[in-house]
């Protein structure tokens, strides 16, 4: 089964209204109340590809992404534990470690679910299902506090530990979270695509719109094209499913966002830079959001990594697959 | 030259519209051509990039443009398989072509230094050659500001200029 185009349309608008009225602790049991795991489970592309494009677009802060990334390894349930990301900047993409007694826990939540009561944290083992009560918790301002991450840190015994899902659900659940994160980039660079081609369309200097300037519209068509490359980029990593694939759409997703951050930023002048304004929280947004799920530096080098040990490149994707 | 009228193919003055129309074949069935032969030319380096400094993210870095364009090719010769008329949209296309071709020729300058600035191998003139052409991907079939004044006025709406 898969979502016709005027369907996928209506996907878009039911999205957005939903990332628009619903308060971020309720957006996740709205979708399910739709029918949200029978879309993801038809057409699982569809469905992350459009609501997270539209959540970056709108800058909106929910838990959906623990939804999908819930579904990918196989947990379909509603409300129920909070998936705990992998902090960032480690080494390894988990939120708990095996010690002698239990887990040692380092993760951030989501919006909309600070008040959690058992965690499903990302370990080596697998899924592991622990509570929230001997764990601390913080809440993350840094550069954009609108996101409403949770920090959580401590230590689990290991008797209150229950395994969910075995170490392989952990992997198809980080590729879908990082297929997710791509979508959300995308979405963003494409709302500051938006905001500075209309800004350069009204601002006005020796006699005309900047826009007319080369220099100024050769920047922006560079920004459409990294945005056209990472959607089909995502496309091929929903296509073959596979782990590089899922890690290359991010990258491309993270450096379409980056250059709509350098370049958009340019072409408003002096105007960005205010707070009033408000591009800059596009910018600081896609700071974030590159930091889940392994950072586009850091991702870049593994990739190169995996083929140099493969000694080929991938051949991805064939020309059959994507139709 | 002096044709008989009887020869004419299509419209008199209907050559423009045939080119452009005809342009969208080429550039997707080429760009999809010419990654092909990208991922077997540099990937016969890659068992000399664990050595070379910052090779696996000079390596990954060539792997994301040259996933990007594979991804863009293979989408763009499905469209036209199935019938649709790309635009000006194809000239995504040719942008991304013509700058991976130049990351790939960088990276391969880089994965093997110091060959193709002192060795005389078949390999370093190999690839000082393909070095050499990758400059001008970006220049015919097209310049590359010609695309960009395209995708910003066709695609993006924005006014045309000077």
């Amino acid at each position: 089964v898969t979502v016709e185009p005027d369907e996928r349309e209506l996907l878009r608008s039911s999205a957005r209204h939903l990332l628009q009225t619903a308060k971020p602790a309720e957006l996740p049991g709205a979708l399910v109340d739709l029918g949200w795991f029978d879309l993801l489970g038809a057409d699982p592309a569809a469905a992350v590809t459009v609501t997270a494009e539209e959540q970056g677009r709108l800058r909106a802060a929910t838990p959906i992404l623990d939804l999908v990334m819930r579904h990918a390894a196989g947990v379909h349930t509603w409300p129920g534990p909070a998936l705990m990301l992998p902090a960032p900047a480690q080494p390894r993409e988990v939120s708990g470690t095996e010690t002698s007694r239990g887990f040692q826990v380092r993760g951030v939540t989501l919006a909309g679910r600070e008040q959690a009561e058992i965690y499903l944290l990302l370990t080596a083992a697998g899924m592991v299902a622990v509570p929230a009560a001997p764990l601390d918790r913080a809440p993350v301002a840094g550069a954009d506090p609108e996101l409403g991450l949770t920090v959580v840190t401590g230590h689990v015994d290991r008797r209150d530990a229950d395994l969910v899902a075995p170490a392989g659900a952990v992997d198809t659940a980080i590729d879908a979270g990082r297929r997710w994160l791509a979508s959300e980039l995308i979405g963003l660079a494409a709302a500051m695509l938006a905001q500075a081609a209309a800004y350069v369309s009204a601002r006005h200097q020796f006699g005309r719109p900047i826009a007319s300037f080369q220099t100024v519209k050769h920047r922006l068509a560079d920004v459409h094209v990294a945005v056209t490359a990472a959607r089909a980029g995502v496309a091929t990593a929903w296509a073959d499913g596979t782990r590089l694939s899922a890690m290359a759409a991010k990258c491309l997703g993270a450096r379409a966002h980056e250059l709509a951050s350098a370049h958009g930023h340019q072409v408003h002048g002096g105007l960005a830079f205010t707070l009033e304004y408000g591009f800059q929280r596009w910018i600081e947004r896609g700071y974030l959001l590159d930091a889940l799920l392994g950072r586009r530096r850091q991702l870049t080098g593994m990739l190169g990594e995996a083929c140099i040990q493969a000694g080929v490149f991938p051949r991805t994707p064939s020309l059959a697959n994507l139709s | 030259v002096r044709v008989p009228a009887g020869q004419v193919v299509g419209q008199v003055g209907g050559g423009w519209e045939a080119v452009m129309y005809l342009l969208q074949f080429e550039r997707g069935a080429y760009a999809w051509l010419r990654q092909a032969e990208m991922l077997t030319d540099l990937g016969a380096l890659l068992g000399r990039a664990a050595e070379a400094p910052g090779g696996a993210e000079a390596v990954g870095e060539a792997y994301l443009s040259m996933f990007a364009l594979r991804s863009l090719a293979s989408r763009t010769v499905n469209r036209l398989a199935a019938g649709e008329r790309l635009g000006p949209e194809i000239s995504v296309d040719k942008i991304v072509l013509g700058t991976t071709e130049q990351t790939v020729a960088d990276t391969a300058r880089q994965l093997l230094w110091p060959a193709l600035e002192l060795e005389d191998s078949v390999e370093a003139r190999n690839w000082r050659r393909a070095w050499a052409f990758s400059r001008i991907t970006t220049i015919y079939g097209g310049a590359i500001e010609v695309q960009r004044d395209l995708v910003a006025e066709r695609l993006l709406g924005l006014p045309r200029g000077r």
